[in-house]
This record gives C-alpha cells, sequence and structure tokens, in this order.
C-alpha cells in the first residue's frame, strides 16, 4: 500500500517534470525545427545556479530560484541568436553544436564545482500530512509549481496572441512572415520559455533527488521520448505523453529494477510507435 | 509609382532566374503577370515581399526603397502577397488564420471592421470559422487566403496563382472577388495562368519568359499577341 503511494506520488512529479521539459524541447523542434539535444544541459544549469546562489553565496532559496530562472531564460537569448539560428536548416550541423554545448557546460561544471553528487536543501523541508497519508513537501511543491506553470503555458500557447504566432511559425514559418510575424522574436521568445522552464524543472528535480553534472543526460532521453511518443507538436499529447512516462518511470524501477525498467519503459515507447507511427496524436490536439 | 521595379536580377545559387526585369503597378490598378511554368513569377513575387534577396537592381514601394528590407516590415508598409499554394495554417481555425493576418495591427476596431467585412464578403468562412483551416475544400481555402490578406489592410496585393488547383466554377467566382478587391481602393498585382481571368479583371499586363520580360503594356494588347499565347503555352 505504502508502496503504491510513494510510487503514484513519484509518478506525477516525474511526469509534471517530464512534461515542462518535454514541452520545452517540443517547442524548439516545431518552432525552429532543431533538435536542441543541450536542452538537458541547460536543465542542468539550472540547478547549478539556483545551488550556486543559495548554498555558495548564502543567498535565500526562493530568490536564488527565481535569479536561476531568469538568468538561464535569458541566455536563451543568445543560444537561439548564436547557436540555433545559424543552423536551423543545416541539421546535422546542429547536432555538432548541441553536443558542443553539452560538452563545454557539463565541463564547466565538472571542472569548477567537481563531478560529485550533491543535494540542494528542500525549499520547504517537511513533511505533508492528509489523514493517513504523508508525503515529503517537496514532492507536493514541485508537483503544484508544475501543474500551474503547464496550467499557465497552454494558455499561453492556446489564447494569446503570441502563442498564436508561435503555433503559426510552427506550422509554416514562410507563410507566418508573409503575415508580418517576425520568425526570430518567436525563436528567441520559445527558446527563453523553453530555458525558464528547464531551469525551474532541474532546480525542483535536484531537491527531491540530488544532482551532478551530468544529470541532464537521463532527462534528455526522457523529454525526447515524451515528444517523439505524443506527436510532435502537439500540447495534449506531451501531457498525455509525460504522464505515461512518468508514471513507468516511477513503477518500474520499484517492481522490476531501475535498468530494466528503462528498457521496458522504451520498448513500450516503440510499441505504441508501431501501432501509430505518428506518435499518440500527431497535431491533432492544437 | 505604388511599385516600381527596376533593372532587378535575382539568381539562386548560380542559376539565374531573374534578369533586368523592369516593371510597375500603378495606385489604383489592377496589373498581371503571366508566364509559363517556371518563368520566374513566384521568383519575382517573393523579391519584392523579401523572402529572396536581389543579385542587383531594386524595388521601391511608395517611393521607398524596399529590396534588403525584412518580410515583415514590407507588409507593414502596406505590400501584401497571398503565396503560391495558399501557405494557410493547417492546424489552426479559420478565424486564427483570418486574425493572424492582422499580426501587425494594433487598431483592434478597425481590425474587428475588417474581419466583420471578410465574413460579410465570405459567408461560408463564417459559417466555417471554428474549423481547422486544412480541412476546407480548395475553394474555401483560397478565400481564407484571400481573406488573411485582407486583414494585413494591404495598399497592393500580389496574387500567386489563386485559381491553381479550383475547379472552372470556384475560378469564375474570383472574378469578381478581384474586382471587389480593387474596388476598395486596394491595388492588386495578380499572378495567372489562367488567361480568361487574368485578362478579364486586369488593366496593365506584363509576360514573362525564362526570367526576362517579353511583352508589356494596355491589355488589349495582350488578348491579341502571339507571345501571350506562347508564354501559356509555354513554348
Ligand atoms: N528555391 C529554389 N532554388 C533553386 N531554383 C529555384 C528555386 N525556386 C525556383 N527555382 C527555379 O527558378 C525558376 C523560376 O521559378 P518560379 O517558381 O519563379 O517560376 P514560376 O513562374 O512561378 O512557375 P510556376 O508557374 O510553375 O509557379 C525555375 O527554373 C525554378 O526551377
Ligand atoms: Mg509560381
Amino acid at each position: 500500500m505504502n508502496m503504491i503511494l510513494t510510487s503514484t506520488v513519484n509518478g506525477l512529479v516525474l511526469s509534471a517534470i517530464y512534461i515542462l521539459v518535454a514541452l520545452g524541447f517540443g517547442l524548439q523542434l516545431s518552432i525552429m525545427g532543431i533538435f536542441n539535444f543541450a536542452h538537458g544541459a541547460v536543465y542542468m544549469i539550472g540547478a547549478y545556479v539556483t545551488y550556486g546562489l543559495s548554498v555558495a553565496l548564502g543567498l535565500n532559496q526562493w530568490v536564488s530560484l527565481l535569479i536561476s530562472v531568469i538568468l538561464v531564460g535569458a541566455s536563451g537569448l543568445l543560444l537561439e541568436k548564436f547557436c540555433f539560428r545559424p543552423f536551423q536548416s543545416k541539421p546535422t550541423h546542429m547536432i555538432v553544436m548541441a553536443i558542443a554545448l553539452i560538452m563545454i557546460l557539463e565541463t564547466a561544471v565538472e571542472v569548477t564545482l567537481g563531478g560529485v553528487t550533491r543535494a540542494l536543501p528542500a525549499f520547504v523541508p517537511g513533511i505533508f500530512k492528509a489523514g493517513s497519508i504523508s508525503v515529503d513537501n517537496e514532492r507536493v511543491l514541485a508537483f503544484a509549481i508544475g501543474a500551474v506553470l503547464l496550467a499557465a503555458l497552454t494558455f499561453l500557447i492556446q489564447k494569446t496572441k503570441i502563442g498564436q504566432q508561435m503555433l503559426a511559425v510552427a506550422q509554416d514559418a514562410e507563410g507566418a512572415a508573409l503575415q508580418g510575424i517576425d520568425t526570430h522574436r518567436i525563436a528567441a521568445t520559445a527558446t527563453v520559455i523553453a530555458c525558464a522552464t528547464a531551469a525551474l524543472s532541474g532546480s525542483l528535480m535536484a531537491t527531491i533527488f540530488s544532482m551532478n553534472p551530468f544529470m541532464g543526460d537521463n532527462i534528455l532521453l526522457k523529454a525526447i521520448q515524451v515528444v517523439i511518443l505524443s506527436g510532435i507538436g502537439s500540447i495534449g499529447g506531451v501531457l498525455v505523453g509525460g504522464l505515461i512516462m512518468g508514471f513507468l518511470n516511477a513503477f518500474l524501477p520499484v517492481l522490476i529494477n531501475a535498468s530494466v525498467g528503462e528498457v521496458i519503459t522504451i520498448l513500450i515507447v516503440l510499441g505504441i510507435l508501431l501501432i501509430r507511427p505518428k506518435g499518440l496524436f500527431g497535431y491533432e490536439l492544437f | 509609382m505604388l511599385l516600381r521595379v527596376s533593372n532587378l536580377t535575382v539568381h539562386y545559387g548560380k542559376a539565374v532566374a531573374l534578369e533586368n526585369v523592369s516593371m510597375e503597378v500603378a495606385e489604383g490598378s489592377v496589373v498581371t503577370l503571366v508566364g509559363a511554368n517556371g518563368a520566374g513569377k513566384t521568383t519575382l513575387l517573393r523579391a519584392m515581399s523579401g523572402l529572396i534577396p536581389a543579385t542587383s537592381g531594386g524595388i521601391w514601394f511608395r517611393d521607398r526603397k524596399i529590396n534588403g528590407l525584412q518580410a515583415p516590415k514590407i507588409v507593414e508598409m502596406g505590400l501584401v502577397h497571398i503565396p503560391q499554394g495558399r501557405r494557410l495554417f493547417p492546424y489552426l481555425t479559420v478565424m486564427s488564420n483570418l486574425q493572424l493576418g492582422a499580426s501587425l495591427r494594433n487598431d483592434k476596431v478597425a481590425v474587428k471592421q475588417d474581419l466583420d467585412n471578410v465574413f460579410q464578403h465570405f459567408p461560408r468562412l463564417y459559417e466555417r470559422r471554428n474549423q481547422k483551416a486544412g480541412t476546407l475544400s480548395g475553394g474555401e481555402q483560397q478565400m481564407v487566403a484571400i481573406g488573411r490578406g485582407l486583414m494585413a489592410a494591404p495598399k497592393l496585393l500580389l496574387m500567386d496563382e489563386p485559381s491553381l488547383g479550383l475547379a472552372p466554377l470556384m475560378v469564375a467566382e474570383l472574378v469578381p472577388v478581384i474586382k471587389y478587391i480593387n474596388e476598395r481602393g486596394i491595388s492588386v498585382l495578380l499572378v495567372e495562368q489562367n488567361v480568361s481571368l487574368a485578362l478579364g479583371v486586369a488593366s496593365q499586363g506584363y509576360a514573362l519568359q525564362v526570367g526576362r520580360i517579353v511583352l508589356e503594356g494596355d491589355i488589349e494588347k495582350f488578348k491579341t499577341s502571339e507571345v501571350v499565347k506562347t508564354a501559356y503555352l509555354g513554348r
């Protein structure tokens, strides 16, 4: 009973984080047509900036998180302009660019802070109790922030003018330019949103689990699986795909074992793709 | 002159697509540009709307040089391009597509007025306003493309083969549409391979053959010209 409860809570937390990271990865893919394999490294940097500010400099942890989200988000402007834009129509070059970014960011952290695994202190230490259920506050917080942010992002994309322009660029960039839409501005907006949400996700995960310079590699693989599973460009699809991935990753390691769980997860994703080659939703839910 | 192209040359890599092309569109007129497949008609429109760079020569719109400007700047000046193949946003609703046409406008009241006008002129689009654009018929999609172009409040509308892929009955419906647009004070540069449509609505014409202008002038001249027949038949 306890194990089911713990895994369910973990499933919800993992789902929220996977969905956030996958949404950023998917936004960059559909708007710029690039596979930003460095997205996991950005997530890791977000966690380390929060750590640096709060643990090393002694700032309030919430303030540290806010600064990290703003700084890493703003760095999206530079990423889009200097790292993505020049390679938008050159997919092979973009792969090299992304690998370079991963190596630079991971090495920078490893050299300056060491490769050891650290813990980011909890934002709200303690246990959340409701009747016979008790969960640590950190997980409740991560899920709540994730859910609110997801709702906000969905609203932004589907109901606002800039959101509709993002979808327009994703569906036909040249057609969008002919409507007077500045496609570079839209790409920059998408990258900033993706980087900011990655920084937030990385920081939240670092309090629940732990952090090391390579923590981005695993989440990147998860995000790629969620995006491909759900169908590129579908927000609703990412929600469902993220929940599937989150729960598989919460239950399988407990039921079987962590490594075998990973293998079974990817086999399930492959199986779904065999039945539905365009992913679960394709573009349908836009 | 509303639009003036002077000695424009455009290359794709090393291949010449347009060579020393000069043409004009006067304020308030409907001008047609005819030519066979691959003559360079779309290339000329793409150069005008800032999608591809010119090798040499210039394009002036409302007395301002526009080659070198980004596409959104050109739209803002009132030069609006309805591209070949329509290029709608297939997974967005008809309503969204139309509103996106007004991306650069902040005058909410006038935008609403223009949206009402589009719906009044194309009642079918009003019926389908919440349907995804990609699910409409070819003729309906062309109406969305035209409506979306009008939502930008253009001074000059570039229309690239609006009749493409339409049934003859739908093509005939384009004549009153173009006349209506022109009556509202919008100048039109119409690229067409459909002879009767082009000659039926335009007052001036240009014929393009492998990247060069081979005939220009009053539309009456085009109705009798051998060159036009070759241009359309592609010989
Ligand atoms: N992106 C491109 N790269 C290289 N060559 C191109 C490109 N686009 C067009 N061309 C070439 O430039 C020439 C003119 O093409 P363009 O599309 O302007 O012709 P068109 O008159 O619009 O023809 P159609 O009536 O078939 O639309 C053609 O020879 C075409 O193959
Ligand atoms: Mg063409």
